[in-house]
């Protein structure tokens, strides 16, 4: 039973003018203006506040054409057009993994998929990359493994890199960070311009490795590997030392209590913190950790964020859901009667950082997710004898 | 009153796909003495809208955890949810924020 209907006050909280137009975390009515700057001041705090994006480096944007990633892009757009003083100012491309094959989708709605896809990108005037899923049966056996990490005596600190990306815009008369003019296919030059799809016997290939695997939970786990393979050789092949991933803060919350269900507790700084540095050479970034489901399906819907909606990855018939979605619907179904549930959960995980790596070798490390092996037990160990 | 009222129904996010892949439904509903609030907008919504697997789409008598609805472009919080009571030409917007299945 649902509780007595909510019903909150129509004016802004925040300028005290404005009609509310939504409410934002538990009863704040905020305007359609102010609710804009919050998004949008929010972006340049949470990358502010984490110092992990050296001025002018490139970031790779992981987009999927979901709401929180289309968001995520908005942000990035915003952030660079914004006059020279608060500017962000890192060079983004884009990567998209079209994943059809294994969410059911005909040949023709693959191609429809990626015909929308590339319009979207390419509006963006940032490079981009579209690339099927299927490529991660060609990916090499160095994704296994991480990369060498760049950090050393002679790379600089934060500040020292602002400072120097400003001394350096000085000189050049501050030109500013330049966007291409038009959106950039940035593949190996072809015949046609739209991506076209893989062989029918690679679609084959992938399709039977996630029939094997054997529970919902199992595929959708491999989906996550093979897509975060793919992301990372991309921008290891196209010299990109971060990316950013668009989990928003329901979706971290989620990944949270269902990785702590799966067995990888020990891990849930790292899949599920703002910085993931399990592949050494390429940092993983998660600006919208913040932002719930709720605040970026507002904000697209009020100021035309384009999406692509695909369906869901498939299921066998009379399989029981897996442990994502069943952990979805409990902590969605409780946030109902408890709306600080998903909140509680985040904050929760913020609290966690992650260990200092121990590995000292390959052998330590998870072939597939690159973390340390949980063996040692930690000060556990020796109470289980 | 003996007069229909029309609204346009919109179903994104994904939301769309349990209406047959349709956005925008534009409807009249039916003269009835129970007032239309959004409690029996649903109601009839599941019963003559809905094309498949309801329990995606609602739970009880109101929308599954999820599912936002927004008002004439606003949040239904702000307008009492299930009680508020439909005017003409009112619109209705489903955005679902689930990740499938």
């Amino acid at each position: 039973d649902r509780p007595s209907a909510r019903s909150h006050p129509r004016t802004c909280m925040k300028c005290g003018q404005g009609t509310a137009a939504l409410v934002i975390r538990v009863g704040d009515p905020f305007c359609r203006g102010c609710f804009r700057e919050y998004f949008v001041h929010k972006f340049r705090a949470m990358l502010g506040k984490n110092r992990v994006i050296f001025p002018g480096e490139k970031v790779l944007l992981a987009v999927s054409g979901g709401p929180a990633s289309s968001a995520m892009v908005r942000q990035v757009q915003e952030g660079l057009s914004r006059e020279a003083a608060k500017r962000l100012r890192f060079v983004p491309g884009l990567v998209y993994v079209e994943e059809g094959a294994v969410r059911r989708q005909s040949p023709e709605q693959r191609e429809q998929t990626l015909a929308q896809m590339e319009t979207l990108l390419q509006a963006t005037g940032f490079p981009y990359h579209m690339i099927h899923l299927e490529e991660a049966l060609e990916l090499p056996p160095s994704i296994l493994q991480p990369g060498p990490e760049r950090s050393g005596p002679s790379s600089p600190s934060y500040k020292e890199a602002v400072d120097s990306f400003i001394q350096q815009q000085r000189q050049d008369g501050d030109s500013g960070t330049s966007l291409p003019g038009h959106g950039t296919q940035d593949t190996p030059a072809g015949p046609s311009a739209t991506p076209c799809l893989p062989d029918a016997a690679q679609t084959q290939e992938l399709l039977r490795s996630f029939e094997a695997a054997g529970t919902a939970t199992a595929r959708e786990e491999l989906l996550q590997m093979l897509r975060t393979h793919l992301i990372v050789q991309t921008a290891r092949d196209r010299g990109y030392a971060k990316v950013m991933t668009g989990e928003s803060l329901t979706r971290v919350a989620v990944k949270l209590l269902t990785n702590l269900s799966l067995g990888r507790g020990a891990f849930l700084a790292v899949d599920t913190g703002f910085t993931d540095q399990r592949h050494g050479d390429v940092m993983v970034v998660r600006p919208m950790r913040d932002y719930t489901a709720k605040e970026i399906a507002f904000y697209n819907h009020f100021f035309g964020v384009p999406t692509v909606i695909v369906p869901p990855l498939f299921t066998k018939r009379r399989e029981k859901p897996s442990i994502h979605q069943l952990v979805e619907r409990f902590l969605l179904g409780l946030q109902e009667e408890f709306p600080s549930t998903i909140s509680t959960v985040y904050r929760t995980g913020e609290k966690l950082s992650p260990e200092p790596a121990k590995a000292s070798s390959e052998s330590q490390r998870c072939l597939l997710c690159l973390c340390g092996l949980d063996i040692d037990g930690g000060e556990w160990g020796g109470h289980w004898g | 009153s003996k007069i229909s009222v029309v609204h346009c129904f919109y179903f994104r996010g994904g939301a769309e796909l349990l209406f047959d892949g349709v956005k925008k439904h534009q409807v009249t509903l039916p003269c009835q003495p129970e007032p239309w609030d959004i409690r029996n907008l649903l109601k009839w919504i599941k019963e003559n809208l809905l094309k498949e697997r309801p329990e995606l789409f609602m739970q009880g008598e109101s929308v599954r955890p999820g599912i936002l609805v927004l008002i004439n472009e606003a949040d239904w919080e702000l307008m009492g949810e299930l009680d508020y009571k439909l005017q003409d030409q009112d619109n209705v917007l489903f955005i679902s924020t689930l990740h499938g299945g």
